[in-house]
């Protein structure tokens, strides 16, 4: 754990604001958003594989967008490599792109149906080096502009300094007053050297023929043929292009790749073909993953740390093994019950914790799984728990004012068999408030 | 079945034998319907003299078979008839088709690299100021009458922007062979810089306003697929790969979504034809247009039925071979289609 996070994000909020209605117009009301991530913190450590689970609508598909930079974030902050990426737009931020990858889920919808295997999977490196040769040409431009904003931002610092002193020099004698008046002109005046700018070499333009060469190369590491170059998408079967999807990914030799539901729309032989490539890949290459699913066995196989996300915001993580064997979070326990399971003496059974999932428009204060929570107190309902570590198990993070009572209990009492509908279950035993 | 050079020859092989039954049945119909509505010669040719007039009875008081079948004979031999007063169809259409092609493929040429690119900034800011302005110009320009928008531009913009307004060049004839009958190739062959530029003068307005008039129907197709297209995978893919914005749009979004303009601009390439007739009566530009207002007695001519009947056909010749290349482009623009 000693190594810096790869990404780190800090309160990460994205809200998707709606059109107002005329009768909110006419009332005043302000504008109404859908807040799809809300307030989450994660970090990813380089080669390491998180699993992000949680329901549909839960807004894992955003925050991965949001890391990937395909969403602006509407507030908090994002580190990439100790560096804040959200600075980074336009042209730099395309020059940044080779840094992480999606796979997205649906292997036909990703791919581009008028182009080539060797175009869609060699457009990354094209498009890479057309971004590597700007960011090269512009680069004593944007050194100038990195300087200026750095002399802005100390003069603001200055002046502000300044400012609040200004009561206690009033105190001072007249000539110590304008003495530091002096220094503090100098000091604004003053600026640091202008940095040297070597002319940074332009890459070579990139050649059709090497970048075929490049996808030749890269197409047996995801296990397709390599003469399949000329081949259209719709060609393959659904695993084939998902493997494309993962080469076009890869070309770039990317730090951090998010697996958008990468194996939800495959069937389950070639679901676990293709995991077993990803675990494969990880461990040649030291890549980190971001894996967005609902799958939680596939999580179970892959991911090292794994977080639960509930209505936007992460209400648990933790090591895998940790939070699947012994979920803390109501709701993690709910869903990890949910889980179908392939024996008998556990069938016909049923879900104990109904209703679907609340709306993302402005919710309420407190607990999001609240109206469901079937541990819920009043509190739950007035204030938001913050994710703290359980004393009780070190390095298991959990957002529930009750996690140390509901510790203990058993997912699977979160089930009723059809057989013995009604009678007490183990939840009543929680201890009353 | 296929995707090869040979697939595309057979495809386009079969649909130009489509096309024998499709001109036979519109000859039948133009030549019957004209025809039969000279009942009386002297009120078609009211300022005729006695030898027209009597040339016009011997023509018309047959049964109306026999005039179609001397007629049918006569152009399968190649000779597509002459007006009543004698003056052969074939040498006019001969002019007159390039001389409309010209025209359309000039505007058709504005409809695309204007009226797409409109599309795609309206897709891109939909909802909108960006797509809402663009709404506002097409729409203007749907629903502008052709004569209306026709004669603004000869007496408004002409003058205000020093274009000529009226037929192909300042001076006719030109002094060199009218090869094509397209008047700024047929100028570029005879290596005339000056009357090149001459020509492309007088092209701008009629096919300025041609594009305008039509340009609405491409901007709102690419404008409706584009939004269908922007919300894929792989549009955010392109985007994820580095690629900027203009080459996410162009190459990948507008690609994809360029089938339904295709076929609308097919559709509207095979109106345009038929559509220029105002606009050449305007602009004084001598295409099949002009031609055809004449020959149905527009302007107070002398009806031309021979006349009539061949540009009913050529312009059905030109919608089906419009569509015919928009079937084909189907094919270049998507590799899963097959020509077949």
């Amino acid at each position: 754990m000693s190594a810096p996070p790869l990404v780190e994000a800090v309160d990460l909020e994205k809200r998707f604001p709606l059109t107002r209605t005329i009768t909110e117009v006419v009332r005043g009301q302000s504008r109404r958003s859908i807040h799809a991530v809300d307030g989450v913190s994660i970090s990813i450590l380089p080669g390491e594989t998180v699993g992000l689970i949680g329901e549909s609508g839960s807004g894992k598909t955003t925050l991965g967008w949001v890391v990937a930079r395909l969403h602006d974030p509407t507030g908090g902050t994002l580190k990439f490599g100790g560096e804040d990426i959200l600075d980074i737009t336009g042209d730099d931020l395309r020059h940044w792109r080779h840094n992480v990858q999606i796979v997205f889920q649906d292997p036909v919808g990703s791919l581009d149906p008028r182009l080539k295997v060797w175009q869609i999977v060699g457009e990354p490196l094209r498009a890479q080096n057309v971004a590597d040769r700007d960011w090269a040409r512009h680069a004593p431009s944007r050194l100038l502009r990195k300087y200026r904003a750095r002399l802005r931002k100390r003069r603001q610092k200055l002046r502000e300094e300044w400012k609040k002193g200004a009561a206690a020099r009033r105190k001072l004698p007249v000539e110590e007053r304008r003495r530091l008046e002096q220094e503090y002109q100098r000091a604004l005046r003053e600026r640091p050297p202008l940095p040297v700018v070597a002319k940074q070499p332009v890459p070579k333009k990139l050649r059709r023929a090497e970048v075929r060469e490049r996808v030749r190369d890269t197409l047996p590491t995801v296990g397709l043929p390599p003469d399949c170059l000329d081949q259209y998408p719709h060609e393959f079967s659904g695993g084939g292009r998902q493997r494309l999807s993962l080469a076009r990914a890869l070309i770039v030799n990317p730090k951090l790749v998010v697996l958008d539901e990468p194996t939800s729309a495959l069937d389950v032989a070639v679901q676990a073909q293709i995991l077993n490539r990803l675990v494969e890949l990880q461990r040649e290459r030291g890549l980190a993953y971001l894996l967005i699913t609902h799958n939680v066995a596939a999580v179970r196989y892959v991911a090292d740390r794994v977080a639960v996300m509930y209505l936007g915001r992460v209400v648990e993580v933790g090591d895998v093994h940790g939070v699947l064997e012994r979920p803390i979070h109501p709701y993690t326990k709910a869903l990890l019950a949910a889980v179908p399971v392939a024996d008998a003496s556990r069938r016909r059974t049923r879900f104990r914790i109904g209703g679907d999932i609340p709306s993302l428009v402005d919710p309420p204060p407190g607990c999001r799984f609240a109206p469901r929570c079937p541990f819920v107190i009043d509190r739950c309902r007035a204030e938001y728990p913050a994710l703290r570590e359980i004393p009780a198990v070190p390095g298991h993070l959990v957002s529930c004012h009750r996690a140390e009572e509901v510790l203990d209990i058993a997912p699977s009492s979160l089930l009723t068999t059809d057989e013995g509908a009604g009678a007490p279950s183990t939840a009543a035993s929680a201890p009353a408030p | 079945m296929g995707r090869s050079p040979t697939d595309l020859a057979i495809f386009i092989g079969k649909r130009l034998l489509q096309l024998i039954p499709v001109l036979l049945g519109i000859i039948i119909l133009t030549f019957v319907f004209t025809h039969l509505s000279v009942a009386n010669c002297s009120i078609w040719y009211p300022h005729a003299g006695k030898t027209t007039l009597a040339l016009c009875q011997a023509q018309f008081s047959k049964p109306i078979w026999v005039q179609f079948w001397t007629y049918f004979v006569n152009l399968l031999h190649g000779n597509w008839g002459a007006s009543v007063t004698g003056v052969p169809v074939y040498p006019a259409i001969a002019a007159g088709v390039p001389a409309t092609l010209e025209l359309v493929i000039a505007s058709l040429f504005l409809m695309i690299v204007i009226g797409i690119p409109l599309g795609v900034m309206a897709a891109q800011t939909a909802g909108r100021w960006g797509d809402h302005l663009v709404r506002i110009f097409y729409l203007t320009g749907w629903a502008t009458p052709t004569y209306l928008g026709a004669v603004i531009a000869a007496i408004f913009l002409a003058p205000y922007f020093g274009l000529p307004s009226h037929g192909e060049y300042t001076y006719t004839p030109p002094p060199f062979h009218q090869w094509t009958h397209m008047s700024v190739v047929d100028a570029l062959l005879a290596g005339n810089l000056p009357w090149t530029w001459d020509a492309f003068k007088h092209l701008i307005l009629p096919a300025s306003v041609l594009a305008f008039i039509n340009m609405g129907i491409a901007t709102r197709m690419t404008r409706s697929s584009m939004l269908e297209v922007l919300p894929l995978d792989y549009v955010k893919s392109a985007r994820m790969k580095g690629l900027s914005e203009f080459w996410v749009m162009y190459k990948h979004a507008l690609r994809n979504s360029l089938i339904t303009t295709t076929t609308v601009l097919g559709v509207t390439a095979g109106g345009l034809l038929a559509g220029t007739v105002v606009i050449e009566e305007v602009f004084g530009w001598p295409g099949i247009g002009a031609y055809a207002y004449t020959a149905i007695g527009g302007g107070g001519a002398a009806p031309n039925f021979d006349g009539a009947v061949a540009v009913v056909a050529v312009f059905a010749v030109g919608v089906v071979i419009a569509n015919l290349i928009a079937d084909i482009l189907y094919g270049v623009l998507d590799p899963r289609v097959e020509w077949r």
